[in-house]
Formats: structure tokens, sequence, C-alpha cells
């Protein structure tokens, strides 16, 4: 079990609002061993950022941990949805990545300051020796001109560059696990690329682990060699990133699929999934994404839908149905569905 | 020989400089220059996607189109009109935009059904066909009638798009200017979205202009496409051919930059270089000369003296480049973005 | 092919459970509160046992009694009725004061907020010159030269208190004119008064509400200030502030003639305030 340095395991986070109860993020479960690269999948809603600020122990206010337990390094630091040590971790064991940089930096504190607060708290270091070495950290992000740059404020720079100051400072307390949570959603493609690689990069020379959560399939794929797809708080699916994503084995997932195409697919056309995710999850026994599935049968509708492992030994998938799915999906591609 | 709907020549818009008064048509060092005399035409029925990123100046285009801002010089013209000065009332609605936010576009305090039965007031509809109008409305993009009745706040994104879209075709326009509308919406509601708009486009012979940064969508919906870089076109033709063999250095920069699903060689294994201009680095810029310069690995000494011209390559597909035309450095499909001017140092590389 | 998405039938269930609008406890109990002044005021001919008016030398500064119940004051006039009538003019004058003050300075706010320009700056600089002024020194003012009663302490009050309405309200419209729903309806060709009274208004009129349920309070100060100065509403006429200012001759043997409509005005004073933290609460669940 050491061999993993971050072990979550059943999470399940409540959020209570005026005397209701919504249970946003049920049972998750999952593991990153260091140098490994977890991504997860999912809409808005789905309660992927939720599980990230778990981790951190930052849920907004009215959510909690109702069940859980969480492992680091061997160590358990949240047992049974209490905390036993997680806060300590910030920073130096895990950190975080924001989507928006702009509301993550202080805009009234240069960037160098931030970068080099971040080390004198987390690595011991002296005032002199802690500049010096933040002035070395926008080197290494590609900041062309680090010594005058390390001066400016975050308004003074452009997006691309508050998201890499921002990984920088977060990167700099050398966490053990980096949680990412869309760092690149808010940046133009091109940027992006960038960004990515910065974060790839760091991770093959530090043996980070990553657990890396997006909308975007692409983004997930160029990054994660797991992947696991989120709905409504559940885990779908999971397994390898290329295999998942050319082999399906949820309705869902294939339904994602076929909303984001592949830009050099030679279908151009996008699929729409029938329905609308955003409308409350609470009232659905069975399979929550059977209202919208187009392979659903009366066994969908109750009854619990957990991760099993479905042909192979690292997929899994919670359809019933999972068999069915690599029809469907290759129906679609061939252009033989509807 | 379809008609040109919507012709845009020479636009130009600056952002004066603030701290030297109100003089707008004087382009200082610190003006912005948003739109840099760009040219574009939209026959009728057409669908063209306006594609770029950030600081690309689609959106100030976008908004000088729809007469929610001023152009500095260039003109604007609607079916022949001039719309640079004075709209009437019918050029005004003929021409209806559907926003990017879908959280801000739609007036809070009003309930769905006044929106779009005074919508289709000001059309001219007679009371008695309104509300028949609006219910119809609502079932071409998908909502039932039970909307009319409710405030924006108890719709999603999705359904506040698709009510956009509705009230834009109460007002029966000939063009739609479509502003990053999937931008702010889940992808599964993204494709519901385009194919209203398809749809919608097709069933009442509109013209649709669709700007975005998301060329997966462009290539699903549009059938033309202009390529913006800081405030310039840098190509336009038929989506099928620039898809399958872009010319322009950016646009191919552009497709190569987008994570693949399934990809043999990760993106990630190549060298990268510094930012892309922005507009906000803009303003140092010199006029004359190609602003891609700098990430352009065909970049050379014309680059860096002449602005390119719009040229036609083959029909309908123009290109500014002055590379074009010339033979291609071997073996290079998609340019690596490796810069021109020997900065070196390049982040990622050190760390292998 | 995709499909068209009708969204299903559970669109009116579209937000979580736990959105549905209830009213707050503050406002229920500030309109409860009010609703019994104002029914004191319209019913005080019928419920005052005396009349306000009535002198009686041979009951002069009475105590708590069977036959007054809160006594009587120097010239032998029931406190207690002169409580229900002076709830009447007080209220009247305030609720007055602060819906012309609301009116005239929401108009013009709207207006400057808009239309933007040399408007705008004029209407603003009014707004400088009289809020350069610190409030009492300006009604009192304003008293001296028009003159004292009624009609005209209110007119001093309304010449002062449209300033802050019109702030708010040009603040507001500033932001509600840059968004991109008023853009949409311009281009749909909407314009003019119509847009502003029927797209921007509904927008901004929440602030200046809430500021005047606080502002009534004020003004009711006001009148009670002028009052006890003497340069309000003049006797006999029963008003809180008269009442306060010739009972604190008495403090010290009979403290009920100034404690008693004290005690009205928080009351009131209360009634108000709760009324506005009640719907500022309200509106922000919206």
């Amino acid at each position: 079990m050491s061999e993993y340095v971050l072990d979550v395991r059943n999470l399940t986070i409540a959020i209570e609002r005026r005397g209701r109860t919504t249970t946003v993020v049920r049972d998750v479960s999952f593991a990153v061993r260091p140098g490994d690269a977890l991504g997860i999948v999912g809409e808005s809603g789905c309660g992927k950022s939720m599980t990230l600020r778990a981790l951190l122990g930052i849920l907004p206010r009215g959510a909690r941990l109702t069940s859980g337990s969480v492992w680091f390094e061997g160590r358990c630091v949240v047992r049974d949805g209490v905390d036993n040590g997680l806060a300590a971790l910030r920073g130096g064991g895990i950190g975080l990545v924001f989507q928006d940089a702009t509301s993550a930096l202080n805009p009234v504190m240069r960037i160098g300051n931030q970068i080099s607060e971040g080390l004198r708290r987390h690595a011991d270091v002296g005032r002199r020796a802690s500049h010096l070495a933040a002035v070395d950290t926008l080197r290494s992000l590609g900041f062309p001109a680090p010594e005058r740059q390390q001066r400016q404020f975050p308004h003074e720079l452009s997006g691309g560059m508050r998201q890499r100051a921002m990984i920088g400072m977060t990167t700099s307390c050398k966490p053990r696990v980096l949680l990412c949570d869309e760092p690149t959603t808010a940046l133009d493609v091109t940027t992006q690329l960038r960004v990515l690689r910065l974060i790839d990069s760091i991770r093959k020379a530090t043996g980070t682990a990553l657990v890396f959560v997006s909308h975007d399939l692409g983004v997930i794929a160029e990054i994660c060699s797991q992947v696991a797809v989120m709905y409504q708080g559940q885990f779908v699916e999971r397994g390898p990133t290329d295999e998942l994503f050319a082999t399906p084995m949820h309705p869902y997932t294939h339904g994602l699929l076929g909303a984001v195409p592949d830009i050099d697919a030679p279908d151009p056309r996008l699929f729409a999934i029938p329905g609308d995710g955003a409308a409350a999850n609470a009232d659905i026994s069975g399979c929550p994404f059977h209202p919208r599935c187009p392979l659903a049968v009366e066994a969908c509708r109750s009854g619990e839908f957990p991760l099993v492992t479905v042909g192979g030994a690292d997929r899994e998938s919670a359809c019933i149905r999972s068999a069915d799915v690599t029809g469907l999906h290759r129906r679609r591609d061939e252009g033989t569905d509807d | 020989m379809t008609s040109a709907m919507l012709e845009v020549s020479s636009l130009s818009v600056v952002f004066p400089d603030r701290s030297y008064g109100p003089r707008p048509s004087r382009r200082t060092e610190n003006s912005v220059v948003a739109v840099d005399d760009v040219s574009i035409q939209v026959n009728a029925r057409e669908i063209v996607g306006v594609v770029g990123e950030s600081g690309s100046g689609k959106s100030t285009l976008c908004r000088v189109i729809a007469g929610l801002q001023q152009a500095t010089t260039g003109s604007l013209r609607y079916a022949g009109n001039d719309l640079a000065h004075k709209r009437t009332l019918a050029d005004r609605r003929a021409i209806q935009m559907i926003f990017q936010d879908p959280y801000t576009s739609l007036n809070p305090r009003l309930r769905i059904g006044y929106v779009l039965d005074e919508a289709l007031k000001v059309g001219g509809m007679p009371k008695a066909d309104r509300l028949e109008a609006a219910k119809e409305l609502l079932a071409s993009v998908g909502l039932p009638e039970s909307v009319l009745h409710i405030r924006p706040s108890r719709l999603s994104g999705g359904q506040r798009q698709r009510v956009a879209i509705a009230r834009a075709l109460a007002v029966q326009p000939q063009v739609i200017l479509a502003d990053e509308v999937t931008s702010a919406l889940d992808v599964s509601i993204q494709a519901v979205i385009v194919d209203l708009l398809a749809k919608a486009t097709l069933d009442r012979g509109l013209t649709l202009v669709f700007v975005t940064h998301n060329l997966q969508v462009v290539r699903a919906l549009c059938q033309r496409v202009v390529v913006l870089h800081a405030g310039r076109v840098v190509e336009a033709g038929p989506v099928s051919e620039i898809f399958a063999s872009p010319q322009h250095p950016y646009t191919r920069a552009l497709l190569a930059a987008i994570p693949r699903l399934h990809r043999s060689a990760s993106l990630l294994a190549e060298p990268t270089a510094d930012e892309s201009t922005t507009s906000a680095e803009r303003t140092a810029l010199p006029q004359a000369e190609c602003h891609f310069r700098q990430l352009c690995p065909l970049a050379h000494e014309r680059c860096r003296q002449e602005r390119p011209a719009l040229q036609a390559i083959s029909a309908g597909h123009e290109v500014a480049c002055h590379a074009v035309g010339q033979p291609e450095p071997s073996g290079d499909t998609a340019p690596r973005m490796s810069s021109s001017t020997g900065d070196g140092g390049v982040p990622g590389d050190r760390r292998g | 092919m995709s499909q068209h998405a009708a969204t299903d039938v559970r669109l009116h269930k579209v937000k979580t459970a736990g959105e549905r609008r209830h009213t707050p406890a503050t406002l229920v109990a500030g309109l409860i509160l009010l609703t019994i002044l104002v029914a004191i005021a319209i019913f005080a001919p019928l419920i005052a046992p005396y009349n306000p008016e009535a002198q009686n030398a041979t009951a002069l500064l009475q105590g708590i009694s069977a036959h007054h119940w809160l006594g009587t004051d120097e010239l032998g006039r029931d406190v207690f009725s002169r409580l229900l009538y002076a709830t009447r003019v007080d209220l009247e004058i305030s609720v007055a004061a602060v819906a012309a003050s609301w009116l005239i300075g929401t108009s013009l706010g709207l207006l400057a907020g808009y239309a933007g320009g040399i408007i705008d700056a004029i209407i603003m600089r009014l707004v400088d010159f009289v809020m350069a002024f610190p409030f009492y020194v300006l009604i009192i003012a304003l008293v001296f030269v028009i003159g004292s009663g009624f009609g005209s302490i209110l007119l001093a009050l309304i010449v002062v208190g449209w300033v802050s309405y019109a702030r708010i309200v040009r603040g507001e419209v500033r932001v509600v004119a840059t968004r991109e729903y008023i853009a949409a309806a311009r281009m749909t060709g909407i314009r003019g008064r119509w847009l502003l009274l029927r797209h921007v208004l509904p927008n901004v009129v929440v602030q200046p509400v809430v500021y005047a349920m606080s502002d009534v309070i004020n003004v009711i100060l006001a009148i009670v200030t002028l009052g006890f100065l003497g340069l309000g509403v003049q006797p006999p006429t029963p008003e809180w502030g008269l009442m306060i200012s010739d009972g604190s001759d008495f403090l010290a043997t009979h403290w009920g003639l100034a404690t008693f409509p004290t005690i009205a005005v928080v009351i009131t004073g209360l009634a108000f305030s709760l009324i506005g933290d009640g719907f500022a609460e309200l509106v922000a669940e919206g």
C-alpha cells in the first residue's frame, strides 16, 4: 500500500444548504504512485473540483466529508471523514493549481515575492536564498526576463504567464502530489500547450504525482496515462487513457467522445447527449445517467452502480451493459448510427 | 452568384491611448489596434466561422458588425447599405447577436415570455399572434412553453443560450452573429446549441457568422472560415480545404496545438517558445511587418519589413503570408513553434 | 445524428431543492409592526379616548391611572391620545418625504446614469452641492427660510433627501448599461424611455428601496429633532418631537412624558429597520 503516494478510499462529500443535504461526491476511490498522472474527466457540477478541494481540506462552506479515508505516503490523514493531519499537507505535501490564476494570485504582491514566500514557509530557506530561487523558478517556467519580471504584479502579465507563475508558486514547495483543477481551460490553445508541457516536465523531473481534472478529453489524453470519468459525483469508468478513449465502456464516455470529436476525425459532426445534466441529482434513483442513456433498461432505474472490472485488468465501468457500449461506439464511428 | 450579405472593407478599430485625451483617430504608441485593416465578405445563407485566440480582434470585429462598437476606419455594408454611420431600425434588427455569457445576456428581472413578446411586438406582429409565435419559437429551440412564465434564474446555461437564440430569431433577422456562444457551456450541451443554430439558420435561410476559438466546432458547423491573428486576417477559405491543408503557419500551429485523443507521438515532446502576442503587447509592434514572425518557422527578412497582403491561392482560399508559394522546408508538415530570433532557452526542454 | 434535446417537464425543478423562496422572518416581523403602526395612525380618532389637544386644568401632570393610561402632560392633555395622533403626523411626513425623495432621486439618477455627458455632469454637480452641506445644517437653514410647519419641513426633507437616491441609482445604471442584455435589447430596436423603464429600471430599483428603509428612520429622527428645536410641526399639533421637547423639562419627576414618545420613535425605527433587512435578504436570494 505504501507504493502509493496518495490513496483515496470511498470519499463521500455532502452539501448542506437550508436544511437539505445533497451528496455531491459519492464513494470515490483512486490512488496514485509517484510520477503517475491520473485524469478525472467530467462536466461542470460532476463533483471533480469538490473532490480535489476535499483533498486539501478547503471545501466550501456547507460542504463536508461525510465518509472516506485518505492515505498520504502510507499515513492515514483522513479517517472516516475526519481530518487526521490533512491540513498539514497543504503546500508541501499536496499542491493545487487552480483554473483561475487571477484569483489565486495576490493582486498586490509581486510575483517574485509570492513564489519566494512559499519557499520560505515550506522549505526553510532564508530570505536571500528564497529570492534567488524564485528567479530561478521563473526562468525554468519560461519567463524570458526573470529578474525584471519577478518584480511585476499579476495584472501586468498575460493569462498564460499568470498561470505559469501560479504553477511556479505551487511547485516551488515541491509537493509530492500536484492537483490540477482545469488549469488550462481559460487559456488559448497555443498557450495551453505550453502550460501542459510545463506541468508534464515538472512531473517527469520531480516525480510528483499528478491528479488532473478537466472537461477537455484531449488535454487529459495528452498528459494523463490513466483516466477516470466522473458523472454526478460518481466514477462511471476508469482505465488507461488511450484504451478508454478508443473503446469506451460506459455510455456517458461514449456520449462525451461524440460531443468533442478529434479534430482529425473523418466525421466532423458533433453529437449531443440528450437531456440536461444540470438537473437536480439528488432525486434520481439507480444509475445517475439512465435518464439520458441510449442503452438504459428497467434494471438501471434502481440499485447501486459501483465500478466493476470489465474486460482487462485495468478497465472498470459502472455500466451493467458495458459490453454493448462497444458496439454503440463502433457503429457511430463507422457512421452507421442514425 | 450569391450576393454579399455583409461586406467588411478595410475595417480598423483602434482603441485610443486615453492619456492623450479623447482623440480616437490618433494612433499613438500606446493605442491598441484591435482590428487591423480587415476585409471579409459573407454571402447570403453562408455559415462562416471567425477563428482566433485572445487578442485576435474577433470579438471586437463582431461587435462592430453588431453595431455595438464604432469602427475607426473602413466600411461595413449590409446588403449594400453602409452601416458605418447611421443604422435604420430595419438595419438594426436585421443583424442579431447571441452573446458568450448566458448568465448576463438575459435580463434577470424580466420573464422570458415578456422578452419574446416584446421582440415580436417590435417586429410589428399583432398582439393576437404573438403568444402562439412565442411558443413556436421556444419549441424550435427545444424548450417547453412553461419557460414563458419564468425568469432566467431558473434556467441552466444551456437553456439560457437556447432562449437567447429564440430571442434573436424573434426579430426575424437576416444575419446572426454568434460570439463564443458555446464557450461557457458544458461540452455535451455545446453540440445541442450548435445543432440548433445550424438548423435555425438553414430553415430560415439566414446567414450565420460564428465567432469562436474552438476549431472543432468550426469544423462541424461552418462552410467557410476566416482566421484572425493580432487583428489581421491571415487565412480565409472553405473549411474542408483549410483543415485538410492549412497554408498559413499560424493556422498550422493552431491546428497542431489542439490536443488529440489518440496520438502516437505526443504533442508534449516538442519544444516551445514564448507567449504569442496578445493585444496588450501589440501596442509596441510596428505596422509594417508580419505580427506572427517571432513565432514563425518560415520567417525571413521580408517579414520584418512588410506586412503580408491577402492573396488568393485558389478559388475562395486566401492567405496573408510572404512565404506561401515558396517551397516548404524539407520534412516539415506541422511547423514546430520555435523562436526564429534566436532567443534560445525554452522552458520545458531542459528537464527533458 | 444529434437530436434536439427538448428539456423534460422537470424544468420547474431546474434549481436544486432548497432554492424555494421563503419570506425572511425579519421582513414579516417588520411588516407586522408597521401594519400596527399604520393602523394606529389611521384609526387614532377611534382609539384615542381623548381629544389630543384638549387641555384640562384640573388634571395636570398626572401619572398613569385608569382614566389616563399614560398620564397627562403639563397642560392636562392625555398623553396616550397625543401619542396616537402623533403617530399620524410623524408617519405621514416621513413616508411622504421618503417616497418623494425616492421618486425624484431615482428618476434623476436614471437619467444621469443612462444619458451620461452633460446631463450627468449637471445632475451630479447638483448632488455634490447638496451633499456638501451637513444634513441638519441644511434642513434647519431651509426651514428658517421657508418657515416651519408640516408643509415646509416636508419640502425641506425632500430637497435634501433626493440626492442619495440619485447617487445610488446612477451608479447602478452605469453598471447595468454595460450588460449584454441591454445591448441585446437595443439590437432588437428598443431604445430610449422604453429601454430605461422596462429593462434598466427593474435592475436598479432594489438598492434605492433598501436604502429607503433606512432613510425613513433618518427622516423620522430629523422630524423629531426639528420638533425638539421648535422648528418643525407647531403646537398644539401632537408630534413625537414636540412631546419629547416638552417632556424633557419634567424628566426628573414625570419621566413618562418624554420617554413614551421616545419609545414610539424607537419602535417605528425598528419596524423599518426590520423591513429593510428582510427585504435585502429576500432579494438577495433571488
